[in-house]
């Protein structure tokens, strides 16, 4: 009989509601995992010549290598010496890049899939994914408070923004349209500058005191460490709370002339009482938003780490683009996309709960 | 819906304050980046004292090569405008093409067009900037604007593509396909001209979110060769010139950088709230 019931619940609406979007999301992780693959062989830079430049030397041509100097330009077609050759065949060999496409593609996708990236260059004997189990942390305490404590604030400042007539209203939708389009990363350095350099309220960057030497398990530590968080914390706020105020802004006008208010508005309800029922129904729509909101906090999240020092995702980034760590970099990417897919998809489900008709198939996406 | 004719709406926004307010802005920054660096072109070969502080020589102080702060950003603003405004035209005519063909011709080409559009909307944009243009051997300007067009035009294209899709049901695109005219044709012809200012809003919208990613990218060292806003924020991470409080360097880049992007935003929603009714009832 339990059995029947469980077969029941993974039959009924919500259930398939919520397979599709696994489908979906699934689909997504494997299209970007495909397209960073191609687009990484289609592109002119090629990791065996970034590997015997870095032996030449940085800024250097390779051109005077083989004694034939062409004169600037050294970044377009690169002959080099034979012995040269030589090298840039051992390291393609060991990228695996000599072999066939196709077994390139497989191994690939395995290295993806059970999120084995191999061996770091920039800090050579670690292993891509301890680098990562390091930083994700970190990343994940940056973004993910930023959705609902932005959420709330948003709501807020939106309905304020859309019910205070005149000079009222306009300050807080002004308020919110400055906070969401200030760029983050400006932000960050500004609290920094105020908060950090000239009222000294907080650490100018990283993510503990250099006295702790790493994570420990104590309480000092953890005030010390969130003491860290709250600027950089601070700088994504109101990009995700600002972008939230203003789609809420217009979804309260926009119910205001529904007929529902209308009948309350005849039938003598109070403003407070209906403030409350436009408000409920003003948030629905904005869930369609959060996806993109999510994806613009993850990259303004990855430059406001590296404003900080932060050790995060981010900062892993950017450590990879300056000493040219191609698999870092292609791991740090596969992972901060199924962050972002995840996070979505665990939104996207939410919505399903929140709002029975999407999730029963009663709105046809 | 009581639709206006396009001479009432012109007419409604030039009556509107905060569209002349807003556009005053823009075009004093605007004027700033171009007329600028007529003038200032002598003052950025001389190279004098590195990060030297606001004087009578040099207004905005001088940055990490001893330049002019002043002559480098109105320069380094230009270079920003260019790379945004032509990917923004990139990503426009992206998302015309496919999302609203797609959208106007319907059926399975449609369904798979905003499948991808869904898709590619949850990605998120930077990190796949960051490894297209860390591949790249050379970043000039032209280059950075198509990579940037390329990753940034699906929001526009989940918009234009509902639009059409409400507008494709009314009468006067009826008329248009009785009287055998083209898909092609109608879509352009018919349906986009009467969606002008939403599309004139996703412009802005594109424009700004490409100059915030292209300073961005220069911010972390990978953006165009060029000289561009993010520059000076560039120098503001390896150089530390926060802890060290020379402000000059990364504020004024960053005022001009918001006034810009805060005024251009207002300003669409400024004609999105003018010329939608719905949002107009409320001036």
């Amino acid at each position: 009989m339990r059995l029947r019931a469980l077969i029941d619940k993974l039959r009924s609406p919500f259930a398939k509601f919520t397979y599709k979007k696994v489908a979906f999301y699934g689909f997504a992780v494997f299209l970007t995992i495909n397209t960073i693959f191609f687009v990484e062989r289609a592109m002119p830079s090629d990791p065996g010549d970034v590997m015997v430049r870095r032996i030449v030397g940085p800024g250097r041509s390779l051109t005077p290598l083989i004694g034939k100097h062409e004169g600037g330009g050294g970044g377009q077609s690169i002959n080099l010496s034979p012995k040269m050759e030589r090298l840039k065949n051992i390291y393609l060999k060991k990228y695996g890049l000599l072999k066939p496409l196709h077994e390139q593609y497989t191994s690939y996708l395995e290295r993806a899939f059970t999120l084995d990236f191999g061996i770091s260059y920039w800090k050579y004997p670690v292993p891509i994914s301890e680098l990562i189990m390091q930083r994700l942390p970190w990343t994940i305490a940056l973004l993910f408070p930023t959705i609902p404590i932005g959420f709330v604030i948003g709501n807020w400042i939106g309905t304020k923004a859309a019910f205070k007539e005149g000079k009222k209203g306009s300050i807080y939708y002004y308020l919110s349209i400055v906070a969401g389009n200030i760029p983050m990363y400006w932000v960050g350095m500004i609290l920094i500058l105020v908060f950090g350099v000239q009222l000294g309220l907080f650490p100018l960057g990283e993510a503990y005191s250099q006295s702790y030497l790493g994570p420990q398990l104590s309480f000092s530590w953890f005030i010390d460490a969130l003491h860290h968080w709250v600027l950089p914390f601070l700088s994504l706020l109101g990009f995700s709370f600002g972008g939230w105020a203003v789609g809420m802004r217009s979804m309260v006008i926009y119910e205001m002339e529904s007929d529902y208010v209308n009948l309350e508005k005849q039938l003598g309800f109070r403003t407070e009482k209906i403030r409350q029922d436009v408000q409920r129904n003003a948030i629905l729509p904005n869930f369609t938003a959060i996806p993109y909101l999510f994806s613009g906090l993850v990259s303004g999240g990855l430059m406001i780490e590296i404003i900080f020092g932060y050790p995060g995702m981010g900062m892993l980034f950017f450590n990879g683009i300056f000493s040219q760590d191609f698999p870092l970099i292609e791991a740090s990417f596969v992972i901060v996309v199924f962050i972002t897919l995840i996070g979505n998809m665990i939104i996207d489900i939410l919505y399903g709960v929140i709002d029975p008709r999407i999730g029963t198939g009663y709105v046809r996406e | 819906m009581n639709k206006l004719k396009l001479g009432e709406r012109t007419e409604l926004l030039k009556r509107n304050k905060k569209f002349w307010f807003l556009s005053l802005i823009i075009i004093a920054v605007v004027l700033f980046a171009i007329i600028v660096p007529f003038f200032t072109k002598g003052s950025l070969r001389e190279m004098g004292k590195v990060y030297q502080s606001p004087s009578n020589d040099h207004p905005l102080g001088t940055d990490k090569y001893g330049l002019d702060m002043l002559a480098r950003m109105a320069m380094g603003l230009q270079n920003s405008l260019k790379v945004s405004i032509f990917a923004a035209l990139i990503s426009l005519s992206l998302a015309m093409s496919l999302g609203g063909l797609g959208a106007y011709i319907g059926g399975l080409v449609d369904e798979s067009i905003n499948m991808i559009l869904n898709i590619i909307i949850g990605l998120p944009t930077l990190p796949l900037l960051i490894v297209l243009s860390a591949l790249l051997r050379s970043r000039s300007l032209l280059l950075m604007a198509v990579i940037l067009g390329i990753t940034n035009w699906a929001g526009i294209g989940r918009g234009i593509r509902s639009q059409v899709l409400s507008l494709s049901e009314r009468n006067f695109v009826d008329l248009a396909t009785i009287s055998g005219k083209g898909n092609i044709s109608i879509l352009f012809m018919e349906i986009y001209p009467n969606m002008l200012a939403y599309i004139m809003v996703e412009f802005v919208g594109a424009f700004v979110t490409g100059l915030t990613a292209i300073v961005g990218l220069s911010t972390i060292g990978i953006g165009p060769d060029v000289v561009s806003l993010g520059k000076f924020f560039n120098m503001t991470i390896t150089d530390q010139l926060i802890t060290r409080g020379m402000w000059w360097v990364f504020v004024p880049p960053g005022v001009i950088l918001t006034l810009f992007a805060v005024s251009m935003i207002g300003l669409a929603s400024v004609i999105d709230e003018v010329l939608n009714p719905r949002l107009r009832g409320r001036q």
